[in-house]
């Protein structure tokens, strides 16, 4: 694992070396949120002592500056997934990313949207409530190794206007191939969403080749602040979107008898923005290329397959993800006959950092793995073979204490 | 909370006193704790306000297990009213315990809320 420097790269994360319940912190919850870099931190501090003012609509010089470097963020998210910045709407997550798109797209009674079985919430219930105003919602099965059929997308259901998947599982780890499944999808006439929130802090991206027409991410899982995500959308669709919010700056021409609205990005971008967040991203986007994504890509892998290989000395503990062909650094699981969140609270007293429950994802977990909540472990690029020697080795002690077949 | 306390409540929670539907109830409903994915039932028998029998099934985490089984023991045989001016401290002290984190309040109350609901049926009636 010599591609990178790991000892220099912890150094960069100033609550890496807290210490948690009496032990050093093992932060392994990067599914749910990843830690952020001094050049991060710090850099927000700067904007406020030195850029701070509304940027797009006031002309002072401060402004300018905002304006500039709201600009130079946009370019930035736009170079890092290989799009142009008037395709990259700045929201605040995933979520809202996702939710927007549900409300601006023109959807008509009859049409249909394809989700999937393992969609986080987020991908799910602004389709499910679309059901309202009589849209249909097919949700594609997965496999056994958790893995979805490709060939679902070669014969999508009449009247599919819209195809809405993951690119990487919060639970399973499943990498799909979203590629396949946006030309199979615009064959057949349908434009296609990636939930891109765990796959883009993880590997390389590119937009262009992959030729999807929405992609939504958040930025505080990939070293950004919390609320500021990003919604690419592809530059001749955004014509036929309607607007989402109204308000400031998303418009040309304002009478009480008719407006006249902005082009995007700014027609999505109502109100005055989380400017300290887009110029956080903006920092976190030039960290993750310092490193490159290809040598954390790599980087992780091997500390993924370390973690599975490791992971095969653990009796009494069920593993639910790395299972499909592809998968990230996702771990999954149970202690035989112990919660998930009893699980997480015992690890935590040794400073392990996990998620449990259902991790919006409760169709998959429920309907599809059977179960009232899994325990899952995350890795990000600054974790370490020696961290994951620790975690085998308490959860080993506490499935031995608390494990029952 | 010590490792022999958790340990006792981790015994508690495989064999749950109160748990299953009672065969005679009049009162149902029903306890969610979303981030923990506890989903909960409770049952009880009310007579002239007072509880005659209680009991609980659904699944979940020891905090919520066993904070529902103690809390059926502790209502069997009072008046359904003592729940009214039940709080966390209260569920603490059942479970013998203090310091139940912010995390998992939820778990430790799933119970209370439920059967607060219930209060709430059969006093509006």
């Amino acid at each position: 694992m010599n591609n990178i420097d790991i000892e220099k790269i912890r150094e960069d994360f100033p609550i890496l070396s807290k210490k948690i319940n009496g032990n050093p912190l093992i932060y392994l919850d990067n599914a749910a949120t990843s830690q952020k870099p001094s050049s991060v931190i710090e850099g927000i501090k700067y904007f406020y002592e030195n850029i701070n003012a509304n940027p797009i609509r006031s002309i002072h010089s401060l402004a300018e500056e905002a304006t500039k470097a709201y600009n130079d963020a946009r370019e930035k998210v736009a170079a890092f997934i290989n799009a142009e910045p008037e395709e990259i709407v700045f929201v605040r997550n995933a979520t809202e990313a996702i939710n927007l798109v549900s409300f601006a797209f023109p959807f008509k009674e009859g049409d249909r949207i394809s989700s999937t079985y393992m969609e986080h919430h987020s991908n799910l219930l602004p389709w499910l409530r679309l059901k309202e105003k009589g849209i249909n919602v097919d949700i594609a099965p997965i496999s056994d190794i958790y893995e979805l059929d490709l060939d679902y997308y070669k014969q999508l259901p009449k009247n599919t206007r819209l195809v809405a998947v993951t690119h990487a599982s919060n639970v399973t780890g499943t990498i799909n191939d979203v590629k396949e499944i946006t030309r199979f999808s615009h064959d057949q006439g349908a434009l296609v969403l990636i939930d891109a929130a765990q796959s883009i802090p993880h590997i390389p991206f590119d937009v262009k080749d992959i030729g999807a027409d929405f992609v939504a991410f958040s930025g505080h899982k990939m070293l950004a602040p919390f609320g500021i995500g990003v919604l690419y959308i592809k530059k001749d669709i955004a014509e036929n979107l309607k607007p989402f919010l109204t308000g400031g700056e998303m418009i040309k021409d304002v009478s009480l008898s008719k407006v006249i609205y902005e082009n995007a990005p700014n027609l999505f971008e109502a109100g005055t923005q989380n400017v300290e967040g887009a110029y956080g991203l903006g920092l976190a986007v030039d960290y993750l290329n310092k490193i490159s994504m290809k040598s954390i890509e790599k980087y992780e892998n091997e500390l993924t397959n370390y973690l599975y290989e490791r992971a095969k000395e653990l009796k009494k503990v069920d593993v639910y993800s790395g299972k499909s062909k592809r998968f990230g650094g996702i771990f999954s699981f149970n202690v035989a006959g112990l919660h998930s969140h009893d699980t997480a609270y015992l690890l935590d007293k040794k400073g392990i950092a996990i998620r449990s429950g259902f991790h919006c994802a409760q169709p998959l977990i429920e309907d599809r793995l059977k179960l009232d909540g899994a325990a899952r472990a995350s890795i990000y690029f600054y974790n370490t073979k020696e961290e994951i020697d620790t975690f085998i080795y308490e959860l080993n002690n506490i499935a031995d204490k608390y494990g029952r077949r | 909370m010590e490792d022999d306390k958790f340990y006792e409540l981790v015994e508690l929670y495989r064999n749950p006193e109160h748990f299953g539907k009672l065969t005679k109830y009049n009162y149902s409903e029903k306890g969610y704790s979303p981030s923990c994915g506890d989903k909960f039932s409770v049952y009880l028998d009310v007579e002239n306000g007072i509880v005659k029998d209680a009991s609980f099934e659904g699944k979940g985490c020891v905090i919520s297990t066993v904070s529902l089984s103690k809390l059926c023991s502790f209502l069997i045989g009072k008046p359904l009213k003592e729940i009214e001016k039940m709080e966390l401290k209260d569920i603490e002290n059942l479970l013998g315990i203090g310091d139940i984190s912010i995390s998992r309040v939820k778990c430790a109350t799933v119970g209370l809320d439920a059967v607060r609901k219930v209060y709430k049926e059969v006093k509006d009636s």
